[in-house]
């Protein structure tokens, strides 16, 4: 018995290695090679085996001896298996291969996409440089208390900038939607220790009459850094390789005094048009300039109040509006449409 | 401010042309808001500087600039032919702090010469009179509104200052009647109104052709009070623009002799001195500037006699030299210098930014302190994007709603727009509309979230203030509820096994109504889900466990069973879904793979997968389904 069972399992090895196993070699043989019969063929053995047993010894015996017969059979027969999805898998690519399944050149609609706002998508931008130079993104509420939206930010009671007309009140004359994200640099320069380095994306909000370009709310996008030896040099070095990383090497910026209440000295900049390159033209209203942004050295009363020693740290801040940059970049219109009211995306 | 370059170069003598005179002036601080005109400069107006609406103001920066003397106008301070005898009365006198008068009699009230005509003229101020274009053009010299009265037209001999009395009217020189209220200040002769203080004046005592004695005022005034009477009453005007800001009191008497000079020069007649109402004296401010914080501030080293070179040509006075510095006094017309740094900036300024060198900073990035929170709704936007959701931004001011009375809803109490006077609860109110514009441009299958505030209160002070972080999505339900709320929960399954927030379940509960359930993981409302839409709780899903189940490197044996059970045909079965795939670790996945209802019963059958590392025997699997379907 064990030498007929030798003997089976031989030739079966035979047949599989010569016939079945060679063809994964050999794609011209594949392609010829009638697989289902071959399979019927090489599995057919063990039935004939299991003959052979059943003519040779007592019923009594045989029910043990499949199972020997079976533990020494099975795993090749596993493995044969496994071959012939293999093959079969090969061949039919091959064949696929050769004959035109499928006309690749058709255009169809493509898979659903997402697709983040364009104001995120700006943001992102700025982030990457930022955090490249090591700041990281800070946050404050959007409703704020007079004290972290004027007071800290050197903009007492009756100063022109806290009009109550002009910002949304919640409580009077003490809660409001916060105006700019300034509010978020005074609270950072009060909960933080210097060194600080930070950038402050999110929205804002004014009591204004909707227009294409005035949204009650909208975006601003601030920069905070406070250390010792903080100067207008490095502001003026931060800023322009900022633009240069936004809008190509060829930016050229010119960094003028102005005013904003929250620094001293203030520095306004403005971007060469690159449309008409600096000559004037209807991108830049005539002034052959782009005004990007408003920054300057944080207030000495603004470091004092938010209990940061002027003597010894300096900073600079700027904050720039986000959206006009954001509709300029997407050819969006109408701020209304930007926020809710009608950009759909391809 | 509009300036005139002709009339500019009296005061300094400047051979630019008209383009590199506005490129110094943007270097300055004012850049030009419209394109140059007819030898016309239109420069912006800033809020600090008072002085910069004033021809005067903005020549004597250019000057200092340029490195050119700056020739004041001159006044005039003759021999007073004796008192005006017009009274001065100040009942409201938090409203006005300085009222400085003049009389002049037998004026001759003409044309005015053809040289002050045109210069008010390109300044865009029509000519009236030599009186009333006099007042103007001292106005737009030095920047203090003035004033001209006809003595003829008063019923008695007075100007009373105060505020005006509820209902009270007056018709304003360009005919409109305005309604005044206690908030507004006024001027009053006897009964009559000839004037919204520091705002506007009356017909009623305006000087004409027949006038030959006539009053003069200048006045300083509560500049707050000014700001909000003049948009309360929506008069926005040349005198508006200039006694809403910061004016030092000394002002009116340099402008008072520059006016007197010119009218007895144009109009002739004398001039009697008259009531000065000053009653607290502005002292001019001292200061002291040390050479070092230029250095500390702008980065540069500027030379203490050019420094004091600047300075003086800006008109501070040098009291004395303190150890490296200056004590100065700070010029009256420059009220907008607070600290030593705004006296830094002039200097920094008038030596042109564009001079100071760029300094990258050298000094080690700070510790990172961006919040953990920031970084995970950015990684939920990517997966959500991933999953083909688009994201919106939509705004949080909406309209009020009158008759929701439970989510502590914010209101503003000042919106202009009624359509806007409140901020949202949901996200899904502002979000959802944007569907109906993708029907519009017939996108179909649109899904969009967006990640934002929502906001309400429990109580009155800033504590009882709550602002939500919110990922809001909604699917269209253009294909019926069925299909969109299959999308949100494949959604949701997806988002979840991305963060690898796992053993999520959805539970009804009476608290969110019909068509709505909670979803939790373990107590932890992480937020919730309606047949179009969903609702997360960013900080929860911050908080929720995480594990990361996505990458394996053993091979699973993974086996299917079926179990069926009957329950209550109207059962949420969710919650016991969640239940069977706790009760062992095995359990990989469990679904409901058919229904069967009959009456108020149904069979389930509940689809099991099991996953295991070694190959799970009969007995431990019937074992665990004993276990599940025991009662």
């Amino acid at each position: 018995m064990e030498k007929a069972l030798q003997g089976v399992i031989l030739q079966f090895k035979e047949m599989y290695e010569d016939r079945v196993k060679s063809l994964l070699k050999d794609d011209h043989a594949l392609k010829a090679a009638d697989l289902e019969t071959l399979k019927m063929q090489l599995l057919k053995a063990p039935s004939s085996l299991s003959s052979v047993i059943s003519r040779q010894i007592s019923t009594q015996q045989t029910m043990a001896a499949m199972r020997e017969v079976g533990e020494a059979f099975n795993p090749l027969r596993t493995e044969a298996i496994e071959t012939f999805e293999l093959l079969e898998n090969k061949k039919r690519l091959l064949i696929e291969a050769e004959n035109e399944m499928y006309d690749l050149t058709l255009p169809l609609p493509a898979q659903d996409s997402g697709y983040l706002h364009p104001t995120t998508q700006v943001i992102r931008e700025l982030n990457s440089f930022f955090r490249y130079h090591g700041y990281s993104v800070y946050e404050g509420p959007e409703i704020e208390t007079a004290e972290y939206n004027f007071r800290k930010l050197n903009l007492p009671e009756n100063h022109p900038a806290t009009d109550q007309q002009e910002s949304l009140f919640i409580m009077q004359p003490d809660i409001l939607l916060r105006t700019h994200t300034s509010s978020v640099e005074a609270r950072a320069l009060t909960n933080l220790e210097p060194p600080i380095r930070l950038v402050v994306p999110g929205k804002c909000f004014r009591n204004e009459t909707l227009s294409k370009t005035n949204s009650s709310f909208f975006y601003q996008y601030q920069g905070v850094v406070v250390d010792k030896g903080i100067t207008l040099k490095h502001l003026k070095a931060t800023l322009e390789q900022a633009h240069k990383f936004l809008f190509g090497e060829d930016t050229v910026l010119r960094f003028r005094y102005k005013y904003y209440p929250e620094v001293s000295p203030g520095m306004g900049v403005d971007m060469k048009c690159k449309f008409c390159d600096g000559v004037g033209c209807d991108v830049c209203k005539g002034r052959g300039w782009l005004e990007m942004l408003g920054s300057g050295m944080i207030h000495y009363n603004t470091l004092k109040m938010c209990g940061i020693d002027p003597e010894e740290y300096t900073g600079f801040a700027f904050g720039m509006g986000l959206d006009r940059q954001v509709m300029q970049k997407f050819a969006v219109s109408d701020i209304r449409k930007l926020y809710g009211g009608g950009v759909v995306y391809q | 401010m509009i300036v005139p370059i002709e009339w500019l170069k009296e005061y300094v003598d400047i051979k630019k042309s008209p383009k590199e005179i506005a490129a110094s002036f943007t270097a300055l601080g004012l850049m030009l808001d419209r394109p140059i005109e007819n030898n016309v400069l239109d420069l912006e107006h800033r809020m600090d500087r008072s002085d910069w609406l004033s021809i005067v103001g903005c020549a004597r920066d250019l000057a200092a600039m340029e490195g050119l003397p700056l020739k004041s106008p001159e006044g005039l301070v003759p021999e007073s032919a004796g008192s005006g005898g017009v009274e001065i009365k100040v009942e409201a006198d938090d409203l006005v702090h300085r009222f400085n008068t003049r009389v002049f009699r037998g004026v001759k009230v003409t044309e005015s010469p053809k040289w002050l005509r045109e210069r008010l003229e390109a300044y865009g101020l029509p000519s009236k009179n030599n009186i009333v274009d006099i007042t103007n053009y001292v106005m737009v010299e030095l920047g203090q509104p003035m004033h001209a009265q006809d003595l003829a037209k008063f019923s008695e001999q007075e100007i009373v200052l105060r505020r005006a009395k509820t209902g009270e009217e007056i018709t304003t020189l360009l005919g409109e009647k305005v309604k005044l209220d206690n908030e507004t200040l006024v001027l009053a002769e006897g009964k009559n109104l000839i004037g919204i203080g520091a705002i506007v004046g009356s017909p009623a005592t305006a000087v004409d052709q027949n006038t030959t004695d006539i009053i003069l005022d200048a006045g300083n005034y509560n500049q707050s009070n000014v700001r909000k009477t003049s948009r309360r009453l929506n008069i926005r005007n040349e005198t508006v623009l200039r006694t809403e800001k910061f004016l030092h009191p000394h002002l009116t008497q340099v402008a008072i002799e520059r006016a007197t000079k010119l009218i007895l020069e144009l109009a002739g007649g004398q001039y009697f001195e008259n009531t000065d109402y000053y009653p607290k004296e502005i002292p001019l401010t001292k200061m002291e500037l040390r050479y070092l914080r230029i250095e500390k501030v702008g980065g540069v080293f500027v030379e203490p006699q050019t420094i004091r070179n600047i300075l003086e040509s800006l008109g501070y006075r040098v009291l004395n030299t303190i150890p490296d510095g200056l004590k100065l006094e700070v010029p009256y017309f420059r009220t907008d210098v607070q600290v030593e740094d705004d006296i830094v900036s002039d200097i920094l300024r008038i030596s042109n930014y564009e001079n100071i060198p760029l300094e990258a900073i050298s000094a080690a990035p700070p510790k990172e302190v961006t919040p953990e929170i920031y970084n995970f709704e950015e990684k939920c936007r990517d997966i959500l994007v991933a999953l083909g959701m688009h994201e919106h931004i939509t705004n949080p001011l909406v309209k009020f709603d009158e008759n929701d009375t439970d989510t502590g809803q914010i209101r503003l109490e000042n919106s202009l727009n009624s359509e806007q006077d409140a901020l949202r609860t949901s996200i899904y109110k502002t979000l959802k509309p944007v569907l109906a514009i993708y029907r519009k441009h017939k996108i179909g299958g649109a899904k969009l979230f967006e990640v934002g505030l929502t906001y309400y209160k429990t109580g009155k002070r800033y504590e009882d203030i709550k602002e939500v972080r919110t990922i809001e999505g909604v699917v269209s339900t253009e294909n019926g509820v069925v299909e969109a709320s299959n999308k949100v929960k494949a959604i949701l399954a997806a988002f979840f096994k991305n963060l690898g927030v796992d053993n999520v379940r959805y539970e009804k509960s009476d608290a969110v109504g019909v068509n709505t359930a909670v979803i939790f993981q373990n107590k932890l409302a992480l937020g919730e889900v309606r047949l179009d839409s969903f609702t997360l709780f960013s900080e929860n899903l911050l908080k929720a466990e995480k594990s990361q189940l996505r990458v394996r490197d053993t091979l699973m044996h993974k086996t299917t069973e079926d179990i069926t059970l009957e329950v209550d045909a109207d059962k949420a079965l969710g919650p016991m879904l969640a239940k069977i795939k706790g009760s062992s670790e095995k359990i990989a996945d469990v679904f409901v793979a058919d229904e069967f209802v009959k009456g108020n019963k149904k069979a389930i059958t509940i689809r099991l997968t099991f996953e295991s590392e070694n190959e799970m025997g009969r007995a431990e699997v019937e074992e665990i389904k004993k276990a599940i379907t025991k009662p």
